[in-house]
């Protein structure tokens, strides 16, 4: 189980995460939502340990995983929002590279490296330089990274950013498959149509503080609204959508 | 109109510090500026040495005062070409615009014409720009201390001055443009990115041939005139001393002769870079937008051999990764290849001094240190610059406690990637000039001595290459040289001496081999004891302006270290904590 226990952070005069707490189970897929600015990507930068909390700590089947931070990243698997590859690396070295630092066999890498790329339809590009892929390939290959070693945990931020409908379409099933695997699953997301499908809980965050946590089902019937956008419409924006919109259009139009 | 073109200058001369050399942050800007201040410095310094020189010879003839006068010209002719040189082959990526420019301006409302136009202009501005920062002091003060006579005639002096060295930098500069024009009208772009590799390190090795041979060609100049020498007529700085010499009413034949050729030169590389520039420029917009960028081959024989010989050096797969990883980085990343070149390339500049000036007996036996050291420094400073940094995210989130291992690996590229190819490359000139005993003996003293020097070279560094940031200034140049020089002569010139020594007795070898043998084991053994505590530094830390005793954190040293848990974090972790660099970009 991966328990967040009252997290904060703070980059010196702004809290970005205030006093966050949650727990995922293996079989659960967390949906992780909030607006822009909210606190997902550091609540995310810290469950990888790319960053560590002002308070409060992450705890990975009991233990804090700064106390075993080698061994729960062995267990981590991990797409970030933004997808930084080296660009002169090819698709399939840059898979060699992460399989290797994991410490994975040659052999197995190789055919497993060749395998995902197929499936993930990068086989005839796995030669070409990243600097030349899309941004839904280079977005394939992270997944394709993150999944390389069987992690216990997996973190998607933003995973489906530049996917075709198509490759949507086949992780939305592959976060089902994961989750029938008994991995621990955080998907942190905008896209609340896809987080409403796959996701088992969902947890909404506004201003860095928790303003929703439970089951998706069990939100709607809480809210007593019918889809999970108007749940988070309902507890995050604080503002008249359409009298903006109609703003922009008006400074637009300005001469 | 006017205040688009002018936008389109500004933004395309911003481009010339926003690339792959120049990085986007702020703190590299920091460096150029140093950089360009250290430029200048000759300039400014040297007319203030030769002040007394000058003073000295007043009185004497002007045959008297040549010799002086035309090695000073030569020299603020040769720097300026070297550097404007220097940093057109830095700015290679950018003499053309790019992809980015492209898919930026074409959607606006702008002509391409004007684009074309603002582009040529933001590279005259850059010529005049860079050569003005580089030679204005000198332009001026040269010809104040060196030159007697009216304050017209020292007007006139100082213009000429000016005006020759920017020909001498307009000359480099057209010469660089309108090679790329060239290749970029007669290659695929395909074939353009890989030859522009070659081209560019070619450059900046014959840039650094010009300057470090210039001292044994200035001081020749009357004598190489005398006879009207080919050396003269082949090394360009010469044309545009006789340049500076016929315009200041010299009639001497040679100097006519070698003006005439710089006024030739010059003309045919204006228009040459004009016409290519201009034909180039018209097939680089469809090719930049129809081409995908970075595309090249498949995998082809020779990346797989390349794959199994790294599977058979490195053994451990982070090893292994780390090897791979530093390997494809030099060879595809044009910034490190291009730094790796200079250092190769100063090394050359040495030897090829040492082959034509010094006859020492160890003159020959310091060749494949000199060249090792420079090979090796190389290799350690790029490891320094980061690649994508951002990317190496990679590499924290996947931080094992085999990190050492990944350690072994950047000590194996420098071995297989620095020592293997100089010395395969060195080791059939050995035994045609020597004995086979001699040929062996020294090919196994200096493979030993660059071993060393790598441990050395890696002392205590807890990275892995080109994931670490690099905070300007990082490297105090202006105090470190004196360092760096006395590291050099002990390593090359010192250490050939010694072998030189043991040679004549080679019962002698056998003492460095056990001595070298223990120090290979000490280092060994630092750096497994190294290992057990240390953590991969990701965000190295500038010098802090101000400097501190460090006692309190001494004291948090002290009190971590009664902590029983997570050693490794316990020494390394207070500054440079791996996760500092996501806190502080956020």
């Amino acid at each position: 189980m991966l328990e967040v226990r009252r997290l904060t952070k703070r980059y010196t005069t702004v809290t970005a995460v205030d006093d966050v707490s949650f727990t995922v189970k293996p079989y659960e897929v967390l949906g992780y939502l909030g607006p822009n600015g909210s606190g997902k990507s550091t609540t995310v930068n810290i469950i990888t340990g790319l960053l560590e909390p002002t308070h409060g700590e992450v705890l990975f089947e009991g233990r804090s995983i700064q106390s075993q931070l080698i061994e729960y990243k062995r267990r981590l698997g991990y797409v970030p929002e933004s997808p930084h590859l080296y660009p002169y690396l090819t698709g399939r070295e840059y898979l060699q590279l992460v399989g290797r630092l994991r410490g994975l066999v040659q052999r197995k890498l190789d055919s497993k490296i060749d395998d995902l790329l197929e499936l993930f339809q990068l086989g005839s590009s796995r030669h070409s330089p990243i600097a030349s892929y899309s941004k839904g390939m280079r977005q394939k290959v992270l997944i394709s990274s993150a999944l390389l070693h069987n992690p216990d945990i997996l973190v998607f931020d933003e995973p489906l950013s530049g996917l075709d409908v198509t490759s949507a379409l086949v992780f939305r099933n592959l976060i089902k498959g994961l989750s029938r695997e008994g991995k621990i699953i955080l998907y942190s997301s905008h896209v609340l149509e896809v987080v409403e499908k796959v996701c088992t809980h969902v947890m909404i965050l506004r201003k860095g503080q928790v303003a929703a946590n439970d089951t998706v089902d069990g939100l709607r019937t809480l809210l007593k609204l019918p889809s999970l956008e108007d749940c988070f419409s309902e507890l995050v924006v604080d503002h008249d959508v359409e009298t903006t919109a109609d703003s922009i259009v008006d400074v637009m139009k300005r001469t | 109109m006017t205040g688009t073109f002018t936008a389109l200058v500004r933004h395309f001369f911003g481009r010339f510090f926003d690339n792959e050399f120049v990085a986007r942050d702020s703190e590299m800007q920091v460096t150029v500026t140093k950089i360009l201040a250290m430029l200048a410095v000759p300039g400014l310094l040297l007319p203030l040495f030769r002040f007394t020189t000058y003073t000295g010879l007043e009185g004497y003839p002007l045959e008297v005062w040549n010799p002086t006068l035309w090695f000073d010209r030569c020299f603020f002719f040769s720097f300026s070409m070297v550097v404007m040189g220097a940093v057109t082959v830095l700015e290679w990526d950018t003499l053309f615009p790019d992809r980015r420019d492209f898919v930026t301006l074409i959607p606006l409302p702008i002509a391409l014409r004007s684009v074309f136009l603002a582009k040529v202009a933001a590279l005259a501005l850059f010529l005049v720009a860079f050569t003005a920062v580089v030679n204005v002091s000198s332009t001026v003060t040269f010809p104040v201390i060196s030159m007697r006579g009216t304050f017209r005639g020292l007007v006139r002096g100082i213009l000429i001055h000016g005006l020759t060295v920017l020909a001498a930098s307009a000359f480099i500069f057209g010469f660089l443009v309108a090679l790329e024009g060239v290749l970029l009208n007669f290659l695929s772009f395909r074939w353009f990115r890989k030859v522009s590799v070659f081209v560019q390190t070619a450059m900046v090795f014959a840039l650094l041939s010009v300057f470090f041979l210039f001292p044994n060609i200035a001081i020749s100049i009357p004598a190489l005139k005398a006879i009207d020498s080919a050396t003269l007529h082949a090394y360009p700085p010469a044309w545009f001393l006789a340049m500076n010499e016929v315009l200041l009413g010299s009639r001497d034949p040679v100097f006519l002769k070698l003006a005439a050729v710089a006024w030739k030169a010059l003309a045919a590389v204006l228009l040459i870079s004009a016409i290519a520039y201009t034909v180039a420029y018209r097939r680089q917009v469809r090719r930049t937008l129809e081409t995908l960028e970075g595309i090249e081959g498949g995998r082809t024989r020779l990346h797989a051999w390349l794959s199994s010989m790294a599977d058979r050096i490195a053994r451990d797969p982070v090893e292994r990764a780390a090897l791979a990883f530093i390997g494809k980085t030099t060879a595809r990343s044009a910034r490190h290849r291009i730094f790796l070149a200079a250092y190769v390339g100063v090394g050359c500049a040495f030897v090829l001094q040492a082959l034509i000036g010094i006859r020492l007996k160890q003159a020959s036996l310091s060749i494949a240190l000199v060249l090792s050291f420079f090979v090796l420094s190389g290799l350690r400073y790029i490891f320094t610059i980061p690649a994508e940094l951002p990317a190496n995210w990679v590499f924290r989130t996947t931080e094992s406690d085999r990190r050492g291992r990944a350690l072994d690996g950047a000590r194996q590229a420098m071995l297989w990637f620095g020592v293997a190819p100089l010395f395969t490359l060195l080791a059939p000139f050995y035994f045609v000039l020597w004995t086979p005993f001699v040929a062996i003996a020294h090919l196994l003293f200096s493979v030993i001595c660059s071993v060393l020097l790598i441990e050395v070279l890696m002392l205590d560094f807890w990275k892995i290459p080109f994931t670490c940031s690099y905070p300007a200034g990082k490297a105090n140049v202006t105090v470190l040289w004196i360092f760096y020089w006395i590291a050099f002569t002990s390593y090359a010139y010192s250490m050939a001496s010694l072998e030189a020594w043991m040679i004549v007795r080679p019962w002698r070898l056998l003492i460095f081999y056990a001595a070298a043998g223990a120090a290979l084991y000490a280092f060994q053994r630092h750096r497994r004891r190294g290992e057990r505590v240390f953590t991969l530094i990701f965000d190295d830390v500038a010098e802090p302006i101000v400097r501190t005793l460090g006692l309190s954190e001494l004291g948090w040293i002290t009190r971590e270290d009664t902590r029983p848990a997570n050693p490794g974090r316990l020494l390394h972790g207070s500054r440079r904590s791996s996760a500092s660099h996501i806190s502080r970009a956020e």
